[in-house]
């Protein structure tokens, strides 16, 4: 049995894993401030416009067959008009089914293109003798379009959604939506918690008891709950039919977790400040004739904020994780435009297509441990330093 | 006398936190968009319109519409879907459903952590440790729905060991519900598991380090009695707290889980409810997962505190 001492100094500098996750977090930072200037596959302006994925617009290796998509595109409208119509909707994208790479014998089923994505049309088999180039030139995109749904291919490195949209540059473009999320809300959420938990640990009294009983009411329902709640109340459109468009989405994300948060966070700044109020330093301040303000910012503050920080950047990853979860409930973002929507929107091929959904659930995974290791790092440091006090 | 006060006002703080959570719950529901007259019935006059309204109590204030709906819960009526039916029969065949998930996850989730956090801290410092708590800590920074995704894909799917998704109720088919739940379950789990055998093993090492440990291991008594017959019993009260505690938070993941598995539980009529606006569904079930959260938080904080007595007196 060995007795070692059991607390080693661990600070995020020293430790590997806190370096690996700094400097992943660094790289997604990174991905969320430039990715959507980076000229990834050309997607970037479909991307920014929210609402609308387009596939292969420009892709730097693919651009003859993006061409040829367009092209397969407009005789397609003339031979069926009616396929345009069937894919404007947002749902109807959605729910389109995975293709079925083995039920696609060349001449019978060849999948359709137009403006808005990518749809099953069945073409009749035999189109008549002037359409024979067309139909090689089908087949052809269809064997691209194939090859680029794999894993991985020269053009996509982690190949392409069913849309057609590629994941890699999905990612890089859901990275700032994510992350805004998720630092957003925890940003205003620790904000307004601290602000509202530290001031009632200092006053004490009525207002203590009314700030703590309001915390406990909105704890008392669980988080995820309270979040599809509001979501669906402050974000449904006032017809079903209607969508809500993506800003509005993420602006009411942003106020509901920010709800959420607060009591979560503010409890933890009420429980740390009680415990340094009554520290003989503060007594000290306070003998000496400081003003309330000064002993909360100079005294109480600078040693709560550690412990905030430490519980921040473990709701970071929660944040990010709900954000999915919401988005797989259909009430969060389905646009495609952050890492949850990919998934959601994706989740319907996972059976034919395990990429589509694997990829973007590793990346949150490795994000979600990054702010994870970062927060249990600076929590050891923190008990390090209370032990030797 | 002193105890019964304390329960009393232990069990008035529960209900005022659950009045004030079921308060909050009446008055976002209002805020949903859309007239719920229109919804019943698309065509009705103005005075119909008025009539429906008045007849759901939607003409009222806040305050009131929240009396009249606190006092048909409390007489056992929980309303009505808009589009006809009682939620009642709903809830009562939803509650079982999600309790088994929660139930069966905690106990899964206890047999796994203890063996693994008495042995990582027996094991203190050694590969088996660091393996054991870097993997479980990736695994619980999962993200849950990924976790079950993919276990009902690769699992369930493709490997055909047990159906992917779907409830049979115990009385029906035993093994077939037993087979049913394993992948939720064991979804359910992965982050209770990280916890528990993190906490365990925290506190084992600080049992391993009691004199009567020392003096145990001085008697010659196999390191394996050493450990689950003397150590286990006082490291576990943080792990039985947290435990207990956890069972609220369960609740809400167990939500995300129901709609993955299509478990027909409270999760999914939830996400049912608000997928078709059903107002006073919504308010009813929120109203009774506020309830089983603050229930089993509450009960359990009471026995703990009946159990343990070092933790009384202190306010958390």
């Amino acid at each position: 049995m060995q007795l070692t001492q059991e607390r080693e100094t661990v600070v995020l500098k020293n430790s590997l894993g806190g370096k690996i996750a700094l400097s992943w977090l660094g790289t997604i930072i990174f991905c969320a401030i430039f990715g959507p200037l980076l000229p990834i596959a050309g997607i970037g302006q479909t991307f920014n416009d929210g609402v609308q994925l387009k596939p292969f617009t420009n892709c730097g290796f693919m651009g003859p067959l993006a061409q040829s998509v367009s092209g397969t595109s407009d005789s397609e409208t003339s031979t069926q008009p009616q396929a345009d119509t069937s894919v404007v909707d947002e749902s109807a994208t959605q729910d389109t089914a995975p293709i079925d790479t083995e039920s696609l014998p060349g001449s019978t089923v060849a999948p359709a293109f137009d403006d808005d994505g990518f749809t099953e049309e069945t073409l009749p088999p035999d189109l008549s003798g002037e359409n024979s180039v067309d139909a090689e030139q089908q087949e052809r995109d269809r064997q691209e379009l194939i090859r680029s749904l794999q894993m991985s291919n020269r053009c996509f490195i982690f190949g392409t959604t069913t849309e057609g949209t590629d994941i890699f540059a999905a990612l890089i473009h859901g990275t700032r939506t994510s992350l805004s999320i998720s630092f957003l809300s925890v940003f205003f959420g620790g904000l307004i918690g601290c602000l509202l938990g530290i001031t009632a640990a200092y006053t004490r009294g009525w207002f203590d008891r009314i700030v703590f009983l309001v915390f406990n009411i909105i704890l008392s329902i669980p988080t995820l709950v309270l979040a599809f709640a509001l979501i669906a109340i402050f974000a449904t459109p006032l017809r079903p039919d209607d969508t809500v468009p993506d800003s509005t989405k993420i602006r009411v994300l942003i106020g509901s977790l920010v709800i959420i948060l607060i009591p979560q966070l503010g409890r933890i700044a009420r429980s740390a400040a009680l415990q340094w109020i009554n520290r003989d330093f503060v007594i000290a301040s306070r003998s000496i004739g400081s003003s309330h303000i000064s002993i909360l910012f100079k005294r109480i503050i600078p040693n709560v904020l550690p412990s905030i920080f430490a519980v921040g950047f473990l709701a970071l990853g929660a944040i990010i994780v709900i954000e999915g979860s919401l988005s797989l409930l259909g009430v969060g973002l389905n646009s495609g435009n952050s890492w949850g929507s990919l998934i959601a929107r994706n989740s319907g091929d996972f059976i034919d297509y395990p990429h589509v959904v694997y990829i973007p659930v590793i990346v949150i995974a490795f994000t979600v441990i990054s702010v994870n290791k970062i927060g249990d790092l600076i929590r050891q440091s923190l008990d390090n330093r209370e032990a030797k006090i | 006398m002193k105890k019964l006060i304390n329960i009393l006002t232990r069990l008035s703080r529960v209900a005022l936190i659950l009045m004030g959570a079921t308060f909050l719950v009446s008055i976002l529901v209002r805020q949903l968009p859309g007239d719920v007259a229109l919804l019943i019935n698309p065509v009705a006059s103005a005075a119909e319109r008025d009539a429906i309204r008045h007849e759901l109590g939607l003409d009222r204030n806040y305050f009131s519409a929240y009396l009249m709906w606190l006092s048909q819960i409390l007489r056992g009526d929980f309303g009505i879907f808009i589009f006809g039916g009682k939620v009642f029969p709903v809830i009562k065949s939803a509650i079982p459903a999600t309790l088994q998930l929660i139930f069966y996850t905690q106990i899964l989730a206890l047999v796994i952590a203890i063996p693994l956090g008495v042995l990582s801290a027996f094991k203190q410092g050694t590969r088996f440790d660091k393996l054991t708590s870097t993997s479980l800590f990736s695994l619980a920074s999962f993200p849950n729905f990924g976790i079950g995704l993919i276990l009902a894909v690769v699992v369930g799917a493709n490997l055909g060991i047990v159906p992917p998704s779907g409830y049979i109720r115990i009385t029906e088919d035993l093994s077939q519900h037993f087979k049913l739940m394993l992948l939720p379950v064991l979804t359910l789990a992965v982050g209770p598991i990280a916890t528990y055998t993190r906490l365990l093993r925290a506190e084992v090492i600080a049992t391993l380090r009691e004199d009567y440990v020392l003096l145990a291991k001085s008697k010659g008594i196999s390191d394996k009695r050493i450990l689950f017959r003397h150590v286990l019993r006082p490291s576990s009260t943080t792990l039985m707290t947290s435990a207990a505690l956890s069972m609220g938070n369960l609740i809400g993941g167990a939500l995300i889980i129901e709609i993955i598995f299509v478990i027909p539980g409270l999760g999914t009529q939830l996400a049912k409810a608000i997928g078709t606006r059903e107002f006073f569904a919504i308010q009813s079930y929120v109203a009774i997962i506020a309830v089983f959260f603050l229930i089993f938080n509450s009960v359990v904080d009471s026995l703990i505190n009946a159990v343990d007595p070092r933790t009384r007196n202190r306010r958390a």
